[in-house]
């Protein structure tokens, strides 16, 4: 590298020091250098399937959004509707512009009457901040936790039995998309059932300095149960193979949550939040393409960028692909024309300009069926 | 095993075997922990003409795609057809049971332009140093 650009300084996780320890291999995502996998993205991935994985996700970025307009402020700025979540309650949901595009999509989880954590892309927080401050309404404060928190993600069919150990007490009647305020390891934790693997976990959501107790502990505590520690490469491998688009590769500015396949998140039966509009139009007129799944029939990875055409003809393009170490084929989600996107149909994908053989399926391509 | 001092290297971290005019490529220790989990090697066809540098076969990770690119000016005369079955001897045996071509080679005297071992790893060391990682 010789260029004389200056780029921003990374940011790094205050257990940085750690994944060095374990030799973790890193990798550039959203302005922070994370851990992109220890030994091997596939051990890992069958580690979260199996057993338990340990990941450090502090790049999400969490926000809080309290006061005695709160809800009506995130009424108004997000799709979802939070009339309806309880205390303990969390909802995933787009926060679009006036064309109804997605300008970043996050969970949050109400931990209060007026207080609301906001978890979301590490590459979008700065431009978030931005968009909630114009927006914000009286009687709402804002609030950056950026600088003193960080999130470890526990998952895999082991996690509950290990999370229930480090929080001493019992989390099997904690149900899918809640959170509980606690303790973990004696540290105060707003310990939540979400994850991005489709498999059974929880986030611990901690301040900076009790990260590295809490990974100790879980590390030691989850030898007996095979855990490993995880980085971004099986958290991708992981989410796509549970049909999870990731903001950048299968989500941005341009796309709706229609196109997306997550309408269920626009609220309709509020009377008004931003890109109401223009998503009501867009659910009246129809969609011209969609985010599919699809499955190659022929050897070949599809990979973001590459060309999708059915019958000769380009129908739009892959944005996220991979190698699925659990169903031992090659997957992808792109987007596609209408007309392409029903599952069976066959496409082909441009393969280092070959056109390898694909059929879309229906999403997601792995569900986990254990109890949630 | 291979003795790697009897290898020649590349910058892109392949690896060449001379006997004769005939040259067999793979990639290097350095690079297959680097690409890690391998699942599919793309091989070139038999016959195939390429130049120094060229890309010839592709290595598809878990992580991403890797281009292989020919160390030297050659015909494509064999490859390694094991591959498609196990493409994970690119990572359990990368100077051995994991070589990918046989170059029969325009010109057997380029090969002594490459690398030799200690200069590779020499190469590597420096390459760590600039922070540079790609293989």
């Amino acid at each position: 590298m010789t260029s004389t650009v200056a780029t921003p300084a990374l940011r790094r996780s205050p257990i940085h020091a750690t994944h060095q320890a374990l030799r973790a291999k890193f990798s550039t995502f959203g302005g922070w250098e994370m851990p992109l996998y220890y030994a091997s993205i596939m051990k890992e991935h069958q580690a979260v399937r199996t057993a338990c994985g340990l990941f450090d996700v502090s790049h999400l970025a969490q926000l809080e959004v309290a006061g005695a307009a709160a809800e009506r402020f995130l009424q108004q700025v997000m799709t979802q509707d939070f009339g309806r979540l309880m205390d303990g309650q969390a909802a995933y949901t787009p926060m679009c512009n006036e064309q109804g595009g997605i300008l970043d999509e996050m969970i949050i989880y109400r931990l209060g009457p007026q207080q609301y954590r906001l978890v979301v892309n590490a590459g979008n927080a700065d431009r978030d901040l931005a968009w909630l401050r114009d927006h914000r309404l009286t009687g709402t404060e804002i609030q950056d936790l950026r600088e003193t928190t960080g999130i470890l993600a526990i998952q895999g069919p082991k996690a509950l039995g290990l999370v229930e150990g480090l929080a001493g007490t019992t989390l099997g009647a904690l149900g899918y998309y809640h959170c509980q305020l606690g303790q973990v390891c004696g540290r105060p934790a707003v310990i939540a059932r979400t994850g991005y693997t489709g498999e059974d976990g929880f986030e611990l959501m901690l301040a900076g300095q009790d990260l590295l107790p809490v990974w100790d502990a879980a590390m030691a505590a989850g030898r007996a149960v095979g855990i490993l520690p995880a980085g971004l490469g099986a958290r991708d491998t992981l989410r796509l193979e549970a049909g999870m688009p990731l903001y950048g590769h299968d989500i941005d500015e341009t796309t709706t949550p229609f196109e997306v396949g997550i309408g269920r998140t626009v609220a309709f039966q509020k009377p008004e939040f931003i890109g109401r509009a223009a998503l009501w139009r867009q659910s009246q007129e129809g969609l011209r393409r969609r985010l599919i799944g699809f499955s190659m029939e022929e050897p070949g990875v599809p990979r973001q960028g590459y060309a999708l055409q059915a019958r000769g003809q380009t129908v739009g393009q892959v944005t996220s692909g991979t190698y699925s170490p659990t169903l031992t084929r090659n997957i992808g989600l792109g987007y596609v024309t209408a007309e392409a996107s029903a599952p069976g149909t066959t496409l082909s994908v441009l393969i280092h300009e070959r056109p390898t053989r694909a059929t879309v399926v229906t999403l997601p391509f792995y569900k986990h069926h254990g109890k949630r | 095993m291979a003795n790697v001092n009897q290898l020649r290297f590349t910058k892109t971290h392949e690896w060449l075997a001379l006997q004769g005019a005939e040259g067999t490529v793979g990639i290097t220790q350095h690079a297959q922990e680097e690409i890690s989990d391998v699942v599919f090697v793309e091989l070139p066809k038999i016959g195939r003409q390429v130049r120094a540098g060229q890309e010839v076969a592709v290595v598809e990770s878990v992580k991403a795609a890797f281009s292989i690119y020919a160390p030297v000016a050659g015909t494509v005369v064999k490859v390694n057809e094991q591959l498609s079955q196990s493409p994970a001897l690119l990572n359990t045996s990368p100077y051995d049971d994991g070589w990918i071509f046989v170059l029969q080679l325009s010109q057997p005297q380029d090969a002594a332009a490459l690398m030799t071992h200690a200069q590779y790893e020499a190469w590597l060391v420096e390459e760590s140093d600039r922070g540079g990682v790609h293989a």
